[in-house]
């Protein structure tokens, strides 16, 4: 396909306008109609080191001149395809690099001044912690360029009674990242501090990049399902399955994806019928073959082997809200998950937030779920979690296995 | 085949958007148009006057959420750390920081209708800011110039007083903001009063804020927000159970019963700091074993766990995590053996007519007055006798350390603390600015770094002349209706983005809203 009609002019002109040092970029796409252009054009000022910050977007939308006929599905299917790739790797490689730009000046910055400290240890055990929301993967690439400006050879591997400890910590401000270092001078410790902008993290990618949400079907049924709970067998083959129903509940061997009914037990029913039914399932945190049951009002303990054995006593708990801890492998950081706790006729999601991030922060990694989400709980090793879910499109409630998965 | 494209297409498009737009899209429901928001404040009265609030003043936040009605700032921080164009749409600096350039928007309107100037910008932000810094205009630019680096200039811009006002005659503001004070009304007097300016509203009991439909960043959601003052905690508590409020204050202790009861709360990160302070004008704090046994004898966590039900945190630093980054440096040690055992060192009569030590709650509220109380039993655990006393007229924080002649001598005060800008460098500069009234406190920072900051902080603490005890969140009950709450962590509410959800608000939005579809589909557009 040849267009006659250049769009470069117009993008030309915004690029003038850019203040110096600033980067531009100019992503055409086209538009679904198949009959035009979307023209974004995107200026990156680096300003006061507020990197990321938009200047102008520019929406056009341009009717081009063809001189010719084209298949249009399959060009722009292929367009298309280029285009959010060059979208992609043009904003987020950018970012990467103000990020790296903006981080390492700090870094290099912070380790001039812990050098500059009078009175300094001259060999010290280097204590590195990330409290911020940078990824591990950034704090460690940051922690390499702070030993590399340090000096590796001031720098011991081991850490003894006899050995200063250099603190590095990686906080986070409304606006800033900040590195603060306790530096050991003498009997006492000096303070040194750098920033760099929260801007330069790369949009939302700092955690969610590496991290991922999956889930994995454990099993479905007909019947309403209140709550559930799944625990590993530490062998990683097999795992227990308890399903707690409107009247029972069921315990399941889960072997390769399938799972077996071992044994099922009526629980016991409240005076009253409820349209709200609610009840919630855990591991007992210091008896690892021990769950228990939390009713409307009544806990009962139940000892998990080949048999179920419920003990019963009336007593008032409330259920727990809607999220749970888990635990990452691949950071070993815990982290929340929990519901968007739409309403019932409303699919939910399933977002991951770390400790330290309030709620209207981004996430760091998201799932959809194909209903609302009833359920959440985790077992002891909080490594998995379990939901259960109305399926929209089934009718069906679904019990899922929600783990989290490092890479991309 | 061709349908199929189309449909990735928009697929791609909508994800693509979405990813440089927001992170969260409410699928559910539609934002509507209409309908009035019913807050209810503690605050008796209110000032819709920058000029007149005072940095640190318990009354600052209430001032500053209603004032963010009607002003604008130059530039705004959001919830992701991204400075986002107001006012101002580009901005910057030299290499050395010391002239910041910005480039106001074209075409932005007062409420009156008249068109935002540099000079409108350049006369609001001139009484403002500190002397170090200078403003000026050039063409359709506004230069700020300081003699010194200013890295935070804009985290100082996008909080605390800085909004753009025109002053009218008769000394009353107006703004470029999504509302306008429609109507202000005095409950006490027979007669009502009514104003449509923002300058007679500080004794007013009921405020009536009106959208302005020709707010250059899209109209408002919302019809109407009707501001109730001076409302006790259990009443506005009450009020938003019975349906009769959509927004409220929530006092620390009620928190919990909300929660009990379902009702929605939102808290913010710490933003007022309580704390005490040695009055140096008297001889007694001068001496550092008494300070230490005040220092060492206080019980921070039972005050913010049981006092407060946790809903505070124990405070070591004058500047709270979020805005400093360094407060987890500071740490305050309870030790009681020890304040003990220094005190029984210390002469039986502290002060020299041979009272008790007088500790005056500077700070208005049963919290301050509450807490007073608690500090006068921890010492008393250690053998020091505290006498609480309160004040008669209510101080502002610009004051609180000055002693009156006809007072008899306090040893200490209790004072609260407001944060109100987002600038740390700032933030303690205004702090000992108000300290340093009475004594050699420091009043400038020795640079604008995070370093002079810490550094600024870490002596006005080592002496211990300056205890903190708590920093309080903000708490708020909202109604159920109440959509797109997405306020700051620090405290900023952004009702132009609220929506509320009524069935009215349907029937409304053709007959009192005549919004454009463009409008609808981006609802609340900022730039």
């Amino acid at each position: 396909m040849k267009c006659k009609k250049s769009l470069f002019p117009k993008s030309l002109r915004l690029a003038k306008d850019a203040p110096r040092g600033a980067l531009s970029f100019f992503i055409f796409h086209p538009l679904a109609a198949g009959n035009a252009f979307l023209v974004s054009a995107f200026t990156i000022c680096r300003s006061s080191g507020r990197i990321l910050h938009l200047r102008s977007v520019l929406l056009l939308r341009i009717v081009p001149v063809y001189n010719c006929q084209t298949n249009f599905s399959s060009s722009v299917l292929s367009r298309t395809i280029l285009y959010s790739f060059f979208l992609f790797t043009v904003i987020f490689s950018s970012a990467s690099r103000l990020f790296a730009d903006a981080s390492d000046d700090a870094v290099r910055s912070l380790a001039k001044k812990v050098l500059s400290v009078s009175q300094r240890e001259r060999k010290c055990f280097l204590s590195w912690e990330n409290h911020s929301s940078l990824s591990e993967d950034s704090s460690q690439l940051l922690r390499e360029s702070f030993v590399e400006a340090f000096g590796s050879d001031t720098l011991t591997l081991t850490q003894n009674a006899s050995t200063p400890v250099l603190r590095i910590s990686i906080e986070e401000t409304v606006s800033q990242i900040v590195l603060t270092a306790r530096v050991p001078s003498g009997a006492e410790e000096q303070v040194r501090l750098a920033t760099f902008p929260r801007t330069t993290l790369p949009a939302a990618t700092g955690l969610s990049e590496k991290l991922r949400l999956e889930k994995t079907l454990l099993w479905q049924q007909r019947e309403p399902v209140v709550a559930a709970i799944e625990r590993d067998n530490n062998d990683g083959n097999e795992s227990v399955l308890l399903v707690l129903g409107k009247e029972a509940l069921s315990l399941y061997h889960v072997r390769n994806g399938a799972a077996e009914l071992y044994d099922t037990k009526r629980i016991p029913v409240a005076e009253k019928p409820s349209r709200d039914f609610r009840g919630d399932l855990r591991f007992s945190a210091d008896r690892p073959s021990i769950a228990v049951l939390t009713l409307d009002s009544k806990v009962c303990d139940m000892e998990i082997g080949q048999k179920l054995t419920l003990n019963c006593q009336d007593k008032s708990e409330k259920p727990r809200a809607l999220n749970v801890l888990l635990d990452s492998n691949c950071n070993h950081m815990p982290w929340i998950l929990r519901s968007d706790s739409g309403d019932r006729s409303v699919a939910d999601r399933l977002l991951l937030r770390s400790s330290s991030q309030s709620k209207t922060d981004p996430s760091a990694a998201e799932l959809e779920m194909p209903g609302p989400v009833l359920a959440l709980s985790s077992d002891r090793t909080i490594f998995n979690a379990t939901a259960v879910v109305f399926n929209l499109a089934s009718g069906a409630y679904e019990v899922y296995r929600i783990s989290l998965a490092c890479g991309n | 085949m061709r349908s199929i494209a189309s449909a990735l297409l928009v697929a791609i498009s909508l994800f693509l958007g979405s990813t440089f737009s927001a992170p969260f899209v409410h699928a559910a429901k539609k934002p509507h148009y209409g309908g009035v928001l019913r807050v209810e404040l503690r605050a008796s009265n209110v000032s819709l006057d920058p000029r007149t609030w005072k940095p640190g003043s318990l009354s600052f936040g209430a001032d500053e959420k209603l004032a963010s009605l009607l002003f604008d700032r130059l530039v705004e921080l959001d919830n992701y750390g991204h400075f986002q164009p107001m006012l101002a749409t580009e901005w910057s600096h030299d290499a050395a920081l010391k002239r910041w350039q910005f480039v106001l928007r074209s075409n932005v309107k007062f409420s009156d209708g008249s068109l935002l100037s540099v000079g409108d910008v350049v006369s609001s932000l001139q009484p403002l800011l500190p002397d170090s810094q200078q403003i000026s205009s050039s063409g359709s630019n506004v230069i700020i110039q300081s003699s010194s680096p200013i890295p935070d200039l804009l985290e100082e811009l996008s909080s605390g007083r800085y909004f753009i006002y025109r002053v009218q005659p008769g000394n009353s503001l107006i703004g470029t903001g999504p509302f306008v004070v429609a109507e202000s009304v005095v409950n006490s007097s027979s007669a009502n009063a009514s104003s449509s300016s923002s300058d007679s509203v500080a004794k007013s009991n009921r405020l009536r804020f009106i959208a302005n439909e020709d707010c250059w960043a899209g109209r408002p959601f919302l019809n109407q927000i009707d501001v109730t003052l001076g409302l006790p905690p259990l009443r506005q508590l009450l009020d938003l159970q019975l349906g009769r409020a959509d927004l409220i204050e929530l006092s620390p202790e009620l928190v919990r019963r909300a929660t009990q009861e379902n009702l929605r709360v939102w808290s913010s990160s710490p933003t007022t700091l309580y704390f005490l302070k040695f009055d140096d004008s008297q001889p007694v704090s001068s001496d550092a074993k008494l300070r230490q046994v005040f220092s060492l004898s206080l019980d921070r966590s039972t005050m913010a766990g049981v006092l407060l039900q946790k809903q505070a945190e124990p405070a070591s630093a004058l500047l709270p995590q979020w805005l400093s980054g360094y407060a987890f440096l500071f740490t305050m040690e309870t030790n009681l053996e020890r304040a003990k055992e220094l005190r029984a060192a210390l002469p039986l009569n502290l002060t020299a007519s041979g009272d008790p030590l007088r500790l005056r709650v500077e700070t208005s509220g049963d919290l301050a007055k509450l807490l007073g109380d608690r500090v006068a039993i921890n010492v008393r655990q250690a053998g020091v006798m505290l006498q609480v006393s309160g004040r008669v007229q209510r101080r502002t924080a610009e004051n609180f350390s000055a002693t009156n002649s006809s007072d008899s001598p306090v040893g200490l005060h209790l004072i609260g603390w407001r944060y109100s800008s987002l600038s740390p460098r700032l933030e303690l500069e205004m702090l000992s600015s108000a300290l340093a009234r009475v004594d050699a406190s420091p009043s400038s920072l020795s640079g604008s770094d995070l370093d002079s900051s810490y550094s600024a902080e870490h002596k006005l603490l080592e002496e211990q002349r300056i205890l903190p005890l708590i920093a309080l969140p903000e708490f708020v009950g909202i109604s159920s209706n109440v959509r797109d709450w997405m306020p700051s962590r620090w405290g900023a509410w952004h009702l132009a983005d609220v929506w509320l959800d009524t069935p009215e608000n349907a029937s409304e939005k053709s007959i009192n809203n005549p919004v454009s579809q463009q409008q609808s589909v981006v609802p609340g557009a900022k730039p």
